[in-house]
């Protein structure tokens, strides 16, 4: 019997029945050759500030990847075939709408921008559609997480599903984003130097100037000290699949148990995720579907081969130049969902720093001897980024 | 009491010659060759000296007679009595002061020529192992007497041997078949019995030979030996060596008095005549020759052959003398060992083996066959002589003995050398005897006159289990892929791609009835039940006008009848399967039924393994019901059974896309059921008629998070009556037919359960009918040319109701363009398409050995597989043509040469085919055929070519079987309906299919060791498969994703793997009703990570490249098989 088990332990791929262990890295030999323009933006209704990006990547044999802002594009988006709104560039490549700019449900938006170049572009005429609201957001504790790379483990995960009641009579597809909010203790991390704040006075109570990461030369240079917090911090991490619905097998009845997220857990401090709920149009919704298809469901036994992603954007001059990207028009549904992961049972998590960086955090304490510098800080600032805030986030309270 | 046994006994003889006699027990146990026969059995009490120790025959013993130590000379001579010798024989050497050593014996029985009735209780074994034993006999108590000769009062270098009748075979043997320290001095033969004597080339130390014979007494066969015995005497001479031969002419005819009877007296005085002249009787002098024989001295040998009588010879060799041996038919070699204790204390000679090479069909002892010792090592190696005989002397130890001959299989033994003589009979095959053993033939050569085709490949079944397979289940799809030609996307693809063909070009039928998805477990294991196969059929090149419906090639997979004599039983259990398989003849010989089955139930196992692997399943199942009625002489009737059943669940195939399942579990059955009436109106007229119904019912499986499961269900229903009318002449063959096949596929259902959230949704159901009919027409025309014509018509109605759609001209197939659509009722036909398909084949030959083949195929198929994927899914679905998807039409042009040599034991093929198919189908981007009702707006249609050349030679006979081939093949696509991305393939160019591997090479060696084992080494290379790999990045919102321009611009790693079986045949050799199989299996040997795809996925903002493997390591199973009888 040992000796059958131990056979089939070594024996068979257990990838192919479920686990991990058949899949390695490839280095690939690539033949790279492109030159795409990148477009990515989706007109909302929501209150906030929007922007278009517009970027060419190209591709050759020296390099894989070489990403440029478009810049100096002249950009106009078409509202309702004759209103045309002009986008001003905010930074290269970035494209803004006018600050009180709102998407609106039913209103059409076409996408047409010409280049420093020359080439115009103009997208399909895409029509905003509404959206139902999310019922309910909630999570399950899955010990059986995603894996982080596809040659990699399973973590544990809160799976988190969402329930939405499907509108009768309409054909609808769905788009959902989210972004997450979790604590971060650890602020700065200093190579070869350490943190420095000067604090103005009258200290602990006054204003500090921040310096920063000082170099210090008497360490090594590959010595790294990590601060703490000043007060509370947050990382912000967003989705990077792509995760889209139709309703064709379910029109007009109440979808329970979505799953659009599995976040995997690195600590058992709460978590905050914010989901949005976008409408899209059907022609978004095959374009998302082949990209999900060619980038994030690969791997499988089956896999379909991958065709050249073409998105609702052409050039108006040379209709076999391929646009990468799909200009759309969508409402949004929010829902904020304290992960407050309680019902995890199992695991060992080494903290959100560790996650990051495969490391544990290394206090400038733990080094003997002094500072050079006048006050070294024990405690970091935090500062606001896209992948970092030090307010609230809105619902976490709740 | 291993040591010898050596007792003296006082002679309480109250003859007048005082003798020490002494037994010498030469074994000290029942010899083990001796199997019928009891001991005390050959006791003759009027034989010898009276009150001799009497002494049994079952255990050889040597008695001794001592002369007087003052009369003793110091020779000694060792009798080998025949049937009457006379105790005054002894006495007569004792008065000379020869010592006497009596050998009893057991050749005389079985050394009587055939039909003389006198053996009720002796086995054929029995007669061959007593010479053998006795002439073991023999040189042991020489042996023995050079060693003891101080203690007996002899010379080492005048010990002589006599043997009478039946013993002078022996003493002749001892006289060819020794070495120095068993070799006697001087060697008699007294009144030897016709057809013992061999005639062998004469050694270079012979002894001195003695022969007395009768020439002319009252038999034909004291004649014939008498003859014999002057050969002898001549090659003695020839030879340069001593010999001396005293033929008696026979006495009057009318004195009545037994001729022997009367001669003893002389021939014993010219036997003391001749060793006194030889120099071993001290104290004799010469005698006078008798008057009335004829005493042939080395001087004047023209006298003695002049008193032979001109009869016809008989020459020795064609009357052995030596019956039949055991291993008569079997099929595989057989070797006897009779290993024997020794009985001699103080042995020092080195332990000998000794016995006969035969003919394993014809017993014909075997000439000339080479003894190879340690593979050369050892120079002791020898050969065989006229009578099959060999005997070498090895040290103790162990060794490998081969027997080698051409025109037949290698035996190869091991023994284990311990002090005592091995006896080792030899059966070998003759190889242009043997069947055929190689997995894969080439169904053209032998039956070249009666089918002008190529192409044509047929799997020996037998011989298909002994390739390694993986995890022990033997499969006939991998083993199919070691075909030229045949070659699949990888270790998990659902089906096989045949010269350029996609996996649904293939018209798969197990008996007839077709197979619409070949593999179990995702590829892995192929449905074909495989302790049921038949025959295996795959048609390549030429196809016969009979099949039809499917572009590229026929698998023709026949499932055995019951036996309808015997309940047979048979079975096994592997790491994946158990399975059983039950012959009951119900009414013998006229009606039984065959129930088979096999199932995969071990995935209970893997929560043991890991909990990790807790939730998975995978589990199939197959079985077979086959019942045959033999009605009478002019009819029978055969149903047969298929069911198989899957279950599955992985993550490594997509989820049903657009449910909230939190899990996606596969499910497919079969049933397949035919029913065939064959009837014969004449001998050279038959009809069959055949009732086929399928169905085939895929399923998708999805639990919500309720625990309610939602499903999506699809089905493929086929229903078909073919009948055939076969007409066979002399040498031309004609067979009409015609088929109905109505096809009835439903592309898929939701079933929502109990769901709240899933709606009923469904697609409408295909309706079509497939008419065909057909003519084969094979005959020769002249000696060199042979045809084989097919006509096929086809007639393919797509049926109502349905709801057609019309597209705009000119444009993508979408939403967008259609104009308007027809509804058609039930019945109603939609769309025909149909016509005629040319089958063509020629032969001619281009000697006794080799022909040049020609072929041309057009093949329409209207029912196929539209699946975007790498290899079609289990749940892939089903397609009929319709007004908007035309059928498939390809043609095949072929062309062969076929060369067989050496005795047809290797067979060389070299075939070049071309091939062309219209309206393939590819993809448009994003294609989804899910439940979807308009699957024309998601195909496209284009062109495919392949071509290649597939050669491969193959040894089909002997010890080693195996074959070696390489092929070269391409397959391009070409899709091209409109400009944009959406409408064609890499812009319109000819692009690469998916199985495109230009280089492959196959190789299988299997040997046969003994009946017992067999080894087999399979190795496979092929180039990697195309797959697309990214042509550039793009970054979106600081995420970078992979960017696919082309399709199939890269090719995998080359995929190579070297397979290992070792097959242990009936182990304990015992209960013949029992046979066992053991298979120890080593599959991927050497551990190489084969790629299975290479796949691209964004993680985190990052592309990262993976490669996918199935089988990453060397895979040990071990599996068990059984029959019972």
């Amino acid at each position: 019997m040992r000796f059958v088990l131990q056979i089939i332990r070594w024996g068979v791929c257990w990838s192919l029945i479920g686990v991990s262990g058949c899949v390695n890295t490839y280095d690939p030999s690539l033949a790279l050759d492109a030159n795409l323009v990148v477009v990515s933006g989706i007109v909302t209704d929501l209150d906030e500030t929007q922007t278009i990006t517009l970027s060419r990547s190209r591709s050759n044999a020296d390099s894989s990847d070489i990403t440029t802002p478009i810049q100096h594009a002249a950009v106009t988006v078409i509202v309702n075939g004759a209103m045309p709104v002009s986008l001003l560039e905010v930074r290269p490549g970035t494209y803004q709408f006018p600050g009180g700019f709102r998407g609106k449900v039913g209103n059409t938006y076409q996408l047409r921008f010409r280049t420093a170049e020359g080439a115009t572009y103009e997208s399909s005429v895409e029509t905003m559609a509404s959206v139902p609201p999310i019922l309910r957001t909630y999570d399950q504790f899955n010990p059986q997480g995603p894996k982080k790379t596809a040659d990699g483990l399973s973590v544990p995960a809160n799976d988190i599903y969402i329930d939405v009641q499907d509108p009768a009579n309409s054909r609808n597809f769905y788009l959902w984003r989210w972004r997450l909010y979790e604590l971060q203790p650890w602020c700065v991390t200093c190579q070869q130097g350490r943190y420095v704040v000067v604090d103005v006075g009258p200290v602990g109570a006054g204003p500090i100037d921040v310096i920063g990461c000082v170099r210090d030369s008497t360490v090594g240079t590959t010595n790294v000290f990590d601060y703490p917090c000043r007060g509370l911090c947050w990382d912000i991490f967003y989705n990077t699949d792509v995760d889209v619905f139709s309703d064709v097998y379910t029109n007009g009845q109440t979808q329970v148990g979505h799953k659009v997220a599995s976040i995997p857990i690195y600590q058992r401090d709460p978590a905050l995720i914010v989901v949005e709920q976008l409408s899209i149009t059907p022609n978004a919704y095959r374009y998302y579907t082949l990209f999900a298809a060619q980038v994030q469901n690969t791997g499988t036994l089956a896999d379909s081969p991958p065709a050249p992603l073409s998105g609702n954007i052409k050039n108006v001059a040379n209709a076999t130049e391929n646009v990468v990207g799909y200009f759309s028009a969508a409402s949004v549904a929010v829902s904020r969902h304290k992960i407050k992961r309680q019902d995890v049972t199992t695991g060992m998590f080494q903290g959100l720093f560790y996650a990051v960086n495969g490391r544990v955090p290394r206090l400038e304490s733990s080094q003997s001897g002094g500072s050079p510098f006048e006050k070294s800080a024990s405690a970091a600032i935090c500062v606001p980024s896209r992948s970092r805030t030090d307010l609230f986030p809105p619902g976490w309270n709740d | 009491m291993k040591n010898s046994l050596f007792f003296l006994c006082l002679c309480l003889s109250g003859s007048s010659v005082l003798c020490a006699q002494t037994v010498i027990r030469l074994y000290d146990a029942k010899v083990s060759g001796v199997e019928n026969r009891t001991g005390n059995s050959a006791v003759k009490p009027d034989s010898l000296p009276q009150g001799s120790v009497s002494y049994t025959v079952a255990a050889p013993t040597l008695t001794a007679f001592l002369p007087t130590t003052a009369g003793a000379d110091g020779t000694a001579v060792i009798l080998f009595p025949g049937e009457e010798e006379r105790a005054d024989m002894v006495e007569w050497f004792i008065r000379k002061g020869i010592a006497a050593f009596v050998v009893n014996h057991q050749v005389g029985q079985g050394m009587l020529p055939a039909g003389t009735g006198q053996t009720p209780n002796l086995s054929s074994r029995d007669s061959v192992n007593a010479l053998a034993i006795a002439i073991a006999a023999g040189k042991k108590a020489i042996t023995y007497l050079r060693q003891h000769t101080a203690e007996l009062g002899i010379k080492p270098d005048r010990i002589g041997v006599l043997g009478f009748s039946a013993g002078s075979a022996i003493a002749l043997r001892l006289a060819y078949d020794s070495v120095a320290a068993n070799r006697p001095s001087f060697v008699g033969l007294v009144y030897p019995n016709a057809g013992t004597l061999v005639t062998g080339p004469v050694p270079a130390d012979a002894p001195f030979l003695f022969i007395v014979a009768a020439n002319a007494s009252l038999t034909d066969a004291s004649r014939l030996a008498a003859i014999q015995s002057t050969r002898l005497y001549q090659h003695w001479l020839i030879a340069g060596q001593s010999a001396e031969l005293h033929s008696y002419a026979p006495d009057g005819p009318k004195t009545g008095i037994p001729q022997r009877e009367l001669s003893t007296e002389v021939w014993l005085a010219q036997l003391t005549n001749w060793l006194n002249r030889q120099g071993y009787l001290r104290n004799q002098s010469v005698s006078q020759p008798v008057p009335g024989s004829v005493a042939v001295t080395t001087g004047q040998p023209a006298a003695a052959l002049a008193a032979v009588p001109p009869k016809p010879a008989v020459p020795a060799e064609a009357a052995p003398g030596i019956p039949e041996p055991v291993s008569v038919s079997k099929p595989k070699a057989e070797v006897i060992i009779r290993n024997r204790p020794l009985a001699v204390a103080g042995q020092s000679s080195l332990p000998q083996v000794s016995g006969t090479v035969r003919d394993s069909a014809t017993g014909q002892p075997l000439a000339g066959a080479a003894i190879v010792i340690d593979y050369r090592k050892r120079i002791t190696g020898t050969t065989t002589n006229a009578q099959g005989y060999f005997a070498v002397e090895l040290p103790i130890g162990q060794h490998i003995l081969v027997a080698r001959l051409i025109g037949y299989t290698p035996v190869r033994k091991e023994l284990r050398i311990t002090n005592e003589p091995i006896m080792l009979d030899v059966a070998m095959i003759s190889v242009a005897s043997q069947l055929e053993e190689v997995v894969v033939t080439t169904k053209g050569l032998d039956q070249t006159v009666r089918q002008p085709m190529l192409g044509v490949s047929q799997l020996n079944v037998n011989a298909l289990k002994k390739l390694p397979s993986a995890l022990g289940e033997v499969d006939l799809l991998r083993g199919l892929q070691m075909l030229p030609g045949v070659t699949s996307v990888g270790e998990a693809s659902n089906g096989v791609n045949i010269r350029g063909g996609t996996t649904d070009q293939n018209l798969i039928l197990l008996d007839d009835t077709p197979i619409f998805n070949p593999t179990h477990m995702f590829g892995l294991f192929s449905v074909f039940p495989p302790d049921v196969l038949s025959t295996v059929d795959l048609y390549k090149g030429n196809v016969p006008a009979r099949f039809g419906g499917r572009a590229a090639s026929v698998l023709d997979v026949a499932l055995r009848t019951p036996n309808l004599d015997k309940f047979s039983l048979s079975g096994g259990v592997s790491v994946v399967s158990n399975k059983l398989t039950i012959d009951i003849p119900i009414v013998k010989g006229k009606f039984g039924i065959l129930v088979a089955g096999r199932g995969a139930f071990n995935d209970f196992l893997l929560p043991i393994v890991s909990d990790r692997l807790a939730n998975i399943r995978a589990r199939f199942g197959d079985g077979v019901v086959k019942a045959f009625w033999r009605v009478n002489d002019h009819n029978t009737l055969t149903v047969t059974g298929y069911a198989s059943k899957d279950l599955f669940r992985t993550d490594l195939l997509a989820n049903l896309p657009n449910v909230n399942g939190t899990a996606t579990r596969y499910d497919h059955q079969t049933v397949n059921v035919m029913a065939r009436w064959f009837r014969t109106l004449s001998p050279r007229l038959n009809l069959q008629t055949t009732g086929v119904y399928a169905q085939y019912v895929p399923r998708i499986l999805s639990p919500e998070l309720t625990g309610n499961v939602v499903t999506l269900r699809s089905s493929v229903l086929q229903r078909q009556v073919k009948s055939n009318l076969n007409y066979q002449l002399e040498n031309q063959k004609l067979e009409v037919g015609v088929s109905g096949t109505h096809y009835r596929l439903e592309p898929g259902t939701l079933l929502p359960g109990q769901s709240e959230s899933v709606q009923y949704v469904t697609t409408p159901t295909e309706n079509a009918l497939e008419l065909a009919l057909h003519t084969d027409y094979e005959r020769s025309v002249g000696p060199r040319l042979a045809i084989s014509a097919g006509l096929r018509y086809s007639e393919f109605l797509s049926l109502g109701p349905s709801l057609v759609r019309h597209y705009a001209a000119g444009e993508t197939r979408d939403n967008v363009s259609v104009m308007d659509s027809t509804r058609y009722g039930a019945g109603q036909i939609t769309q025909s398409y149909g016509g005629f398909e040319p089958r063509l084949g020629l032969r001619y030959t281009l000697g006794p050995n080799a022909s040049l083949k020609l072929g041309y195929n057009l093949m329409r198929q209207y029912l196929q597989v539209v699946t975007n994927t790498t290899t079609p899914l289990p749940t892939s679905r089903w397609k009929t043509s319709d007004p908007n998807i035309k059928p498939q039409v390809s043609q095949l042009l072929t062309v062969g040469y076929f060369l067989s040599f050496k005795k047809n034991i290797y067979e060389f093929t070299a075939e070049s085919y071309w091939r062309a198919t219209r309206h393939i189908i590819d993809y448009r981007p994003g294609a989804d055929f899910l439940l979807q009702p308009y699957p024309e707006t998601q195909l496209l249609q284009g062109e495919s070519r392949a071509y290649g050349i597939e050669t491969m030679i193959s040894k089909k006979k002997g010890e080693l079987t195996g074959w070696l081939n390489y092929t070269y093949a391409r397959t391009l696509n070409q899709v091209y309906e409109g400009p944009t991305v959406e409408e064609n393939v890499n812009g319109g160019a000819w692009y690469r299919a998916n199985y495109d591997r230009p280089h492959t090479v196959n190789a299988n060696i299997t040997i046969d060791v003994d009946r017992h084992n067999s080894f087999g080494f399979t190795f496979a290379y092929s180039t990697g498969r195309p797959y697309s790999s990214p042509t550039g990045f793009v970054t979106i919102d600081g995420a970078q994703y992979p960017y696919y321009g082309v399709r199939n611009n890269q090719r995998l790693p080359a995929y190579h793997r070297m397979d290992f079986t070792w097959n242990i045949y009936n182990p304990s050799m015992r209960n013949r009703r029992w046979e066992g199989r053991w298979a120890l299996t080593l599959y991927n040997l050497y551990g190489r990570k084969n790629a299975y795809s290479v796949f691209f996925k964004a993680e985190d903002g990052k592309t990262n490249a993976y490669q996918l493997q199935i089988f990453a390591a060397v895979i040990p199973s071990l599996s068990y098989n059984f029959v019972f009888r």
